[in-house]
């Protein structure tokens, strides 16, 4: 089955391999033609750019899955990771100090630790948690907040609080086989074929690697094409309109954070040019939901995780923030 | 040909799209194009990928060539099975590298401003400031100050708090100079500085580089002289402008590069008073290698050795 459809696909790559050259050759003669179309040439740095900024970090949360898969034994994982669910919370939210990735080299990584064992409401609590309590994001944010240090700390304090309450909600609801590839089916495959081993040897970490990378830089580059269309496409001043009401100020940054997936280093900064039109509230939720849920990210969960499992993942996640956050400016 | 051939077809592929990946880097480095797509911090760590993809495309290959069929498998990364999946699986990975070399790369200019919307004030540093009754205090101060000619630098130039000290310390440096050279690398510090200040450098000679633009409500002597300010990468990049007065301004089409020698004044856009420029000559440039301005650490020192390497 597979391999017919290897012949019938085949040809399709010689196509594009002649029409690229061919296009190529095309867009230099002509060039006033379809390819450099000012419109088009902004969604071009934009995309490039985002998916330019992500790749380092994509790598290297694939090298570091790839070494966690071949240098890390299931069992290691296993005992280390707590018994106890609020000592394994903590475990999760903290671990984003000993890793600091952001939310682009998480998911890999994160794939790979529950492969070999980490409990599902640790992990989920690491991926949220991760790319802002992290010692490069907190000094990102205390540059762009230096005036206002409550925003610091309750942005910390916020993304803690957001992703212990989600750990504890999967803890007790226990999900079963959220991710798309789950344990049971790499153990089935591996009992079917028992000598099926795989060598750990060099070439091994290289081809997890290049695996791995192919698997989500198409999610990446989805994400980021997206978002290069959005930011080219809608003004700036439209979207500020939105805002204007106290409610819809909040859905609006939150929505604002989604849909232009920066990275969590770097949107502290963007964040700090609305301090003249948002209170404390609508700018948390902008800092808080960005690094947990955007839209690359989203994508990205998606390659990972069982659809239902994400949307109700999503959910929580929006609901907590937005509580989360209207809390903290009604204490401000 | 059997499933391990077909995977190794698959590994075989990845390989070819993950070395091209790396080529685009290198040449996208070689040809100074890496500018137009990140700030200078990020290209460092970006650089520092080529070498690892090399490595994944070579080890793909070689486990391709060389593996034996046992080796050889697919239980933890599926690859794809339909015709349609295999497309948008490799397309998409693709798409980076197409674009890249089809679509001519080009800095982000007056379209992207009517979208982002124009910064008439620095965006960094300015809004760091605690409250606007300090700022009040503070602009009173420098009207009182500017007024009386023979004050010393350090009274003329006081820091409103401890985030503008890096302002008032460029501002004094600034001040001493008889005409002001506004260089690229503190390009939103210079301008930050004498905005803070304009009406100590009321009058002063200026030279400054950047693109026109143009907004719909303008007077036809004047424009914009806009420049991208770039956190990482131009997703956050804000269109940072200073207001330019020129009674030729017309002539001026959007994203022309220009080079402006003028005389620092203030003028009002929607009722807020802010720097602006009259112009004496515009010369059209080439657009610099790198477009964009990005915020620096320390723009006293670089002012420093800006001017001891002049």
């Amino acid at each position: 089955m597979k391999v017919s459809m290897l012949y019938k696909t085949l040809p399709l790559f010689f196509a594009i391999i002649f029409l690229v050259p061919a296009l190529l050759v095309v867009s230099h003669h002509h060039q006033t033609s379809l390819f450099s179309h000012p419109q088009l040439q902004q969604i071009k740095v934009l995309f490039i750019g985002i998916f330019l900024e992500a790749l380092p970090f994509v790598l290297l949360g694939v090298l570091l899955s790839s070494l966690l898969q071949i240098f890390i034994k299931d069992a290691w994982i296993r005992r280390f990771s707590p018994k106890h669910p609020v000592i394994g919370v903590l475990f999760g939210s903290m671990l984003g100090f000993v890793l600091p990735i952001c939310e682009c080299g998480m998911i890999p990584v994160v794939r790979r630790l529950m492969l070999k064992g980490m409990p599902v409401y640790i992990a989920v609590t690491f991926i949220l948690s991760g790319p802002i309590l992290n010692p490069v994001v907190l000094s990102a944010t205390t540059v762009a907040f230096d005036a206002y240090p409550e925003v610091i700390w309750s942005r910390m304090g916020l993304a803690l609080a957001v992703a212990a309450a989600i750990g504890f909600i999967i803890y007790v609801r226990s999900p079963k086989n959220p991710l798309k590839l789950s344990l049971d089916k790499v153990q089935m495959q591996s009992d079917a074929l028992p000598f099926h081993q795989h060598t750990k040897t060099w070439s091994s970490f290289f081809v997890h690697a290049g695996n791995e990378l192919i698997d989500m830089s198409k999610y990446l580059v989805l994400g980021a094409f997206i978002t290069a269309c959005i930011q080219s496409f809608i003004p700036r001043e439209q979207l500020l309109a939105l805002g204007d009401g106290s409610l819809s100020s909040y859905l609006f940054m939150m929505g604002f954070a989604f849909v232009l997936s920066l990275c969590s280093t770097s949107d502290a900064f963007v964040a700090s040019a609305f301090t003249h039109a948002f209170s404390i509230g609508p700018l948390l939720s902008f800092l808080v939901m960005g690094p947990m849920l955007d839209f690359k990210g989203l994508l990205m969960l998606l390659a990972t995780f069982r659809i239902k499992f994400v949307i109700g993942l999503c959910l929580l996640v929006i609901v907590l923030v937005l509580i989360g956050s209207v809390a903290i400016d009604f204490l401000y | 040909m059997t499933l391990t051939a077909s995977i190794r077809c698959h590994y075989l592929l990845r390989a070819l799209l993950l070395a091209s990946l790396s080529f685009y880097l290198i040449h996208l480095n070689e040809t100074d194009l890496l500018h137009y797509y990140l700030a200078p911090h990020m290209q460092k760590l970006l650089l520092l990928c080529p070498v690892p993809l090399l490595f994944i495309s070579f080890g793909l290959v070689w486990h391709c060539i060389t593996g034996s069929s046992e080796q050889i498998c697919d239980c933890e990364h599926p690859l794809p099975e339909s015709f349609f999946k295999n497309i948008s699986v490799y397309g998409l990975v693709a798409v980076p590298l197409l674009f890249g070399l089809l679509v001519p790369s080009q800095a982000l200019g007056s379209d992207m401003i009517t979208k982002k919307g124009m910064v008439y004030s620095v965006p960094a540093p300015e809004i760091r400031r605690k409250s606007d009754a300090m700022d009040a205090a503070g602009d009173s101060q420098i009207t009182d100050s500017a007024t009386q000619k023979n004050l010393s630098l350090d009274e003329l130039f006081i820091a409103r708090d401890k985030y503008t000290v890096e302002f008032a310390e460029l501002a004094k440096r600034l001040y001493t100079q008889s005409v002001i050279e506004v260089d690229s690398s503190i390009f939103s510090e210079t301008i930050g500085a004498i905005d803070m200040y304009r009406q100590a450098f009321q009058g002063k000679h200026i030279t400054l580089q950047g693109f026109v633009y143009r907004e719909g409500d303008m007077k036809d002597n004047a424009f914009a002289l806009s420049r991208f300010l770039m956190m990482c990468c131009p997703a956050d990049a804000v269109p940072f402008g200073v207001l330019i007065q020129d009674d030729n301004a017309l002539t001026f089409t959007n994203d022309t590069w220009v080079e402006i020698d003028g005389v620092v004044r203030s003028a009002t856009i929607n009722g807020e008073e802010v720097l602006q420029i009259e112009a004496t000559q515009i010369t059209i440039i080439e657009q610099p290698v790198s477009p964009y301005i990005f915020t620096n650490p320390d723009s006293v020192a670089e002012f420093d050795k800006l001017q001891s390497n002049s």
